[in-house]
């Protein structure tokens, strides 16, 4: 009896450790899932995708923008600011992903946080060369306390309802071929759904 | 999951803050408000006296930062902010002024920044309005923290200070910060000297040399500016036994432009920080237009072709030109002679050049080890270096002219008269001679590229000196060494016949004619009673010699006995007359005589002075005059009201002009430099001026150009 109830505990031990391991596996994209490897290894999928359908910033002729204008489209939003060398040395790759991934089931939203507004937007996209980002600013930082920014860079992405799918803090290379992947597998999988 | 911990730590510190305001309410006074933790570090108040003590109060904002992490100085460089602080809720507490002690240089994904690692301590200079009242310390504090990622924050501390207070615990870290805080003036020895704008080719750079009482370990430079430029990483140069610096800082625009476009940086005011080690120095500087100082960045191989250069255009200025006559003279008596003779003699020229340059080298190491002024061509400042050259170039002349036998003086060539080899103008040991005494008479003349490549070596050690002078004379022997390389040139000239003894005439009266201009400098610097003794003394040589042509003066044995004593005669002149007035030659009215002190106060009133250093010796400086400075265009804005036209003359040996030329690197002359309200360091001018040189630098120094613009 004793020996009895000591292997059903080893194989219910096992069989736990199994199913945790298969789970895990799936779960890190073993089987097709998504893989945070390399470039967007820190990045961080939200449990409870958190709602930014109401949060607002303004494009470069001051009028606001909402999530809500993207609807139907995942989207990538990435914070950033002139005072940020990480911000600066990431945002070429992004424009860059823009380019490459730029479509109706998706694009890319570089939001500006300086206080000063569009002059430090425009000057520093200018100097960055970006050409295929639209000019986005947040200069009361707003949007960033309601989607909960605390580190910069930060790169949320958005869903096509408006809910969070997952984050990154720090700087990445956006285009390289792992970031394109786990984006796409995120675009397919809301196309699916 | 490093972020969700990153993120709990941070929770935890706004509640530890909460904890802390409610703490430091029950204490009643403290030297310190207590650590805020943000995650990357903790942040306290502290103050040098455990409460208010008198109207002035010393504030410390102290940063703990975790290994890695960046807080930014008052000028972040290319990304970043600075610390900044409102005051908002302090009471009894006015008028803060923040201090920065001196910061670090870090790169953060290629971009230079300024700021601080590991700790800081803020300083902030206050005034208490009620010194017998209590006064509460609010500091709303807004910064960044950068090292993968940046974080911004907003952190707020408090402090509350009783009257009467006593030296705190704190005193000491807040003593050691604001030592750190660089200050103006010069400081623990440091001194910026020059800060100027310069421009090479199509790059724009900011020029300071700085120089130090220790040597520098490693100097750095911060630059702060209008806002449109950014200035990178400085290049720096050590020279003078790491005691002076070079910083050139490449300037680029920042990305965020005023309307208009940049301001222009000349006349604009920077603030620079100089940095070494622990020491540091502030100084505000208006940037005015300089010159690059472009040798302390050439690699050493370049200075060594320069010189290699300015040995072979040596051989094409006027001074060499009688010994090279000399030379080919002795190539002409054996056209068609056979070409092993060829070969040695002119690999004996070569080698005579090129010791002559080495032992120059000994004995300018030898005058700099002992301090005595150095410089090239400064033997032709002694008179009697003067004479005994005058007596050999007449001894020469009477030879070319046929009044006696021997091709070179006997105890040139250190050999004795017997010897096959002497008696032969081709053989090693006079060639090797006529190699020397060319050398010895290139030396008033400086020619393009080697100023710099001497202003490089005199600046340095006895290994530079040395390796640039065997360079020198390398160069100048180029020439002899091709001929003997290729003996075919020389053993293709025509045979010798009727056509030499004109030539040789010739020759001899452009010898007479070197002697009369050496005699000439001879009468600037002992008077004109001693130059004509010296020439009568010459000329009686001269008619002795020729008088040997007819027996009865031949067979008179005192004869040589006799020139030779008219020749040393000649050496003992200067000491034996007095100087007198020189005849001749009186300076153009507008030349006024060579001030220094004299030049600030000119160039602030107003007025452009130029400064042509020059000697009755130097050939180049006679040239420029001829063929530059006397010409009336020139001349025409030399003798305006606003323009001051100095001379400085070398001729005689003067420790002001040396120094003078010293401060520029230059160790030769001709030198000319202009001294304008744009240039007020001032502009240097090529060593051959022309005409569209000088005009060009009276441009740059004051906008000066030639009346009606036409050209």
């Amino acid at each position: 009896m004793k020996k009895n109830s000591a292997l059903i505990g080893i194989v219910l031990g096992v069989a736990v450790i199994a199913a945790m391991g298969i789970g895990f596996w799936k779960f890190s994209g073993g089987s097709g899932g998504p893989q945070f490897v390399g470039q967007v290894q820190n990045f961080v999928v939200a449990y409870a995708g958190r709602d930014g359908t109401d949060v607002a910033w303004t494009d470069a002729e001051q009028k606001p923008v909402t999530l809500a204008d993207f609807r139907g489209k995942v989207v990538l939003v990435n914070f950033w600011a002139s005072w940020c060398s990480p911000c600066l040395r990431e945002l070429p790759s992004i424009d860059r992903l823009q380019n490459a991934l730029a479509s109706d089931d998706f694009t890319v939203i570089a939001i500006n946080i300086d206080r000063e507004g569009k002059l430090v937007a425009e000057a520093f996209a200018n100097r960055l060369e970006l050409k295929h980002l639209d000019l986005y600013m947040d200069p009361g930082g707003i949007v960033g306390r309601d989607v909960g920014v605390n580190v910069m860079p930060t790169t949320v992405l958005f869903g096509r309802d408006g809910k969070e799918i997952g984050r990154m803090e720090g700087p990445a290379e956006w285009d390289a071929s792992e970031a394109q992947a786990l984006i796409l597998y995120y675009v397919g999988q809301e196309r699916e759904s | 999951m490093k972020t969700v911990l990153k993120r709990s730590a941070r929770k935890l510190g706004f509640l530890l803050i909460g904890l802390g305001i409610l703490v430091s309410a029950l204490t009643p006074a403290s030297a310190a408000s207590i650590w805020s933790d943000y995650g990357q570090g903790r942040i306290r108040l502290i103050t040098a006296t455990d409460g208010t003590s008198g109207e002035g109060l010393r504030l410390g904002l102290q940063y703990d930062i975790e290994p890695g992490w960046e807080i930014y100085w008052r000028s972040p460089g290319e990304a970043g902010f600075p610390t900044t602080i409102d005051w908002t809720g302090s009471e009894n507490f006015t008028d803060p002024i923040m201090s920065w002690p001196v910061p670090g240089r870090f790169q953060i994904f290629g971009l230079d920044t300024f700021g601080y690692q590991d700790e800081v301590v803020l300083l902030i200079d206050g005034s208490v309005t009620d010194p017998d009242q209590p006064t509460h310390i609010e500091a709303h504090v807004n910064f960044l923290t950068c090292q993968e990622v940046c974080i911004p924050h907003d952190i707020t501390l408090s402090l509350d200070l009783d009257p009467d207070g006593s030296v705190s615990d704190d005193a000491q870290i807040i003593n050691r910060y604001w030592s750190q805080v660089p200050k103006s003036g010069e400081r623990a020895g440091l001194n910026i000297v020059r800060s100027e704008f310069v421009q090479i080719g199509n790059a724009s750079l900011i020029q300071v040399v700085a120089t130090s009482a220790v040597a520098f370990e490693a100097p750095d430079i911060i630059i702060e500016g209008p806002g449109a430029y950014v200035f990178a990483p400085p290049e720096v140069r050590l020279t003078n036994d790491g005691q002076r610096a070079v910083f050139q800082v490449p300037i680029q625009l920042a990305a965020l432009q005023p309307e208009g476009g940049p301001p222009p940086l000349l006349g604009t005011t920077l603030t620079l920080t100089l940095v070494d080690g622990g020491r540091a120095l502030e100084h505000v500087a208006t940037i005015v237009l300089g010159q690059s100082e472009a040798t302390s960045f050439l690699p050493f191989i370049v200075i060594l072709l320069l010189a290699l250069a300015g040995g072979i255009i040596l051989n094409v200025m006027p001074c060499v030109l009688p010994v090279v006559s000399i030379k080919l003279m002795g190539v002409i008596n054996h056209g068609g002679g056979n070409r092993s003779e060829v070969r040695g003699s002119f690999l004996g020229t070569s080698a005579g050049i090129i010791f002559a340059f080495l032992v120059l080298a000994t004995v300018l190491v030898a005058l700099k080890q002992v301090g005595a002024t150095i410089g090239w061509g400064i033997q032709f400042q002694q008179p009697l270096f003067i004479i005994v050259m005058a007596v050999l170039i007449t001894l020469f002349a009477a030879n070319m002219w046929g009044f006696f036998e021997f091709a070179l003086p006997q105890w040139v060539s250190g050999i004795a008269a017997k010897d096959r080899g002497a008696s032969n103008p081709n053989g090693f040991a006079p060639s090797f001679g006529t190699g020397i005494f060319a050398t010895v008479l290139a030396t008033p003349c400086s020619a393009p590229f080697l100023g710099t490549a001497l202003g490089f070596a005199l600046a340095r050690g006895p290994v530079e000196i040395y390796s640039i002078f065997a360079a020198l004379g390398v160069g100048m022997a180029i020439p002899y060494l091709a001929a003997s390389v290729f003996p075919g040139f020389v053993t293709r000239l025509p045979r010798p016949g009727r056509w030499m003894l004109v030539v040789k005439k010739i020759m001899g009266f452009a010898l007479a004619a070197t002697a009369l201009w050496l005699l000439s400098i001879l009468a600037f610097q002992v008077g004109s009673l001693g130059a004509g003794l010296v020439a009568a003394l010459l000329v009686g040589s001269l008619i002795l010699l020729w008088a040997r042509r007819w027996n009865w003066v031949r067979s008179k044995r005192f004869v040589p006995a006799v020139v030779t004593l008219f020749a040393v005669l000649t050496f003992g002149v200067p000491s034996l007359v007095e100087r007198t007035p020189t005849f001749g030659s009186e300076a153009a009215a507008h030349w006024k005589p060579f001030d220094q002190a004299a030049i600030d106060g000119l160039v602030r009133d107003g007025y452009t002075v130029f400064v042509d250093v020059t000697a009755e010796w130097c050939v180049t400086c006679l040239v420029n005059k001829k063929l530059v400075l006397d010409r009336s265009r020139i001349r025409e804005i030399l003798t305006r009201d606003n323009v001051v036209a100095m001379r400085a003359d070398w001729t005689r040996p003067d420790d002001a002009i040396a120094r003078f030329l010293a401060a520029h690197n230059r160790f030769g002359i001709p030198f000319n430099i202009i001294y304008g309200p744009l240039t007020p360091n001032g502009f240097v001018l090529p060593e051959l001026l022309t005409e569209s040189a000088v005009l060009e630098g009276f441009g740059a120094a004051a906008n000066i150009t030639l009346a009606g613009g036409n050209t």
